[in-house]
């Protein structure tokens, strides 16, 4: 089992370094790099575009084993006793002001492991990205010129969600002025 | 442990300065950049453009139209649902009394 469980640590370990490499990668979104383009020139004129970023992600990973309890072949105990048993370690320390049980005395012997062990982990992670042209910077002999990159589906959207609220409070009113 | 300052970053960075026909252009963005223990979100605009011809310097700004338009759309219907409330509560109180 031991094999086992240092396998699955390694590999964990190893998906956390990379992990931890693609959330340091996502620092260069925050560089102005990611938001202007390199400069294209034709035509006299050299062109930048400038862009709004939007990144975001996360990830987790989580991984643990154990063993059955063992049982002795000849357990005379009875039923609560072994449960009490394999409660864990509080049950193996005395209270203050408490003589310690008999109990807590066998409770000190090596447990003996089960056949049954396992181990097991996993990890997930997920993510998002978005980009939206706002400008065009465009230089020349002229001079320089931004001009901006209007999105006009989104503003449309925006228009008749915003006449729909309208519409929709407008006629509230007038239920209840006529109620 | 990272700190408050490592998680919460919102500041405003220069790029490259882009040189031509005399007239040098240095691109400015700001970006938010929020991390967590296992992520991470960061959001980055443009923000200006800085120009420099010879002694002549200015700085452009760039505006997003597109934000602009929508803000001030969902602000207008804001503004219309809240003035509607208002004139709706004291025609109510009026009637009541």
């Amino acid at each position: 089992m031991n094999k086992t469980f240092d396998a699955l640590t390694a590999t964990s370990v190893e998906n956390q370094e990379q992990a931890i490499g693609l959330i340091e990668k996502l620092l260069t979104v925050a560089q102005p790099g990611a938001v202007f383009s390199e400069p294209v020139s034709a035509g006299g004129q050299t062109i930048i575009t400038a862009a709004e970023v939007n990144v975001g992600l996360g990830v987790g990973f989580g991984f643990g084993g154990g063993v059955t309890p063992g049982e002795r072949p000849m357990d005379r105990r009875s039923g609560k006793e072994r449960h009490a048993r394999s409660a864990g370690p509080q049950r193996r320390v005395a209270l203050e002001g408490e003589e310690p049980a008999e109990e807590a005395t066998e409770a000190s012997e090596p447990e003996e492991v089960g056949e049954d062990a396992g181990v097991g982990g996993g990890g997930g992670g997920g993510g998002g990205a978005s980009g939206r042209p706002v400008a065009v910077i465009s230089l020349s002999e002229e001079g320089v010129r931004v001009e901006p990159v209007v999105d006009a589906t989104k503003v449309a959207l925006a228009f008749f969600t915003a006449l729909g609220s309208m519409f929709f409070m407008l006629m509230k009113m007038r239920n209840a002025a006529e109620g | 442990m990272t700190s408050a300052d490592e998680r919460f970053k919102w500041e405003t960075a220069s790029g490259e300065t882009v040189t031509v026909d005399g007239v040098s252009v240095t691109p400015q963005s700001k970006a938010l950049t929020v991390r967590w223990p296992n992520g991470g979100w960061v959001w980055n605009r443009p923000v200006a453009v800085l120009m420099e011809r010879g002694e002549e310097k200015e700085r452009i700004p760039i505006v997003d139209v597109t934000r602009m338009g929508q803000l001030a759309l969902y602000g207008l219907s804001l503004a219309f649902a809240v003035i509607g409330l208002i004139i709706w509560i004291g025609e109510r109180r009026a009637s009541d009394e």
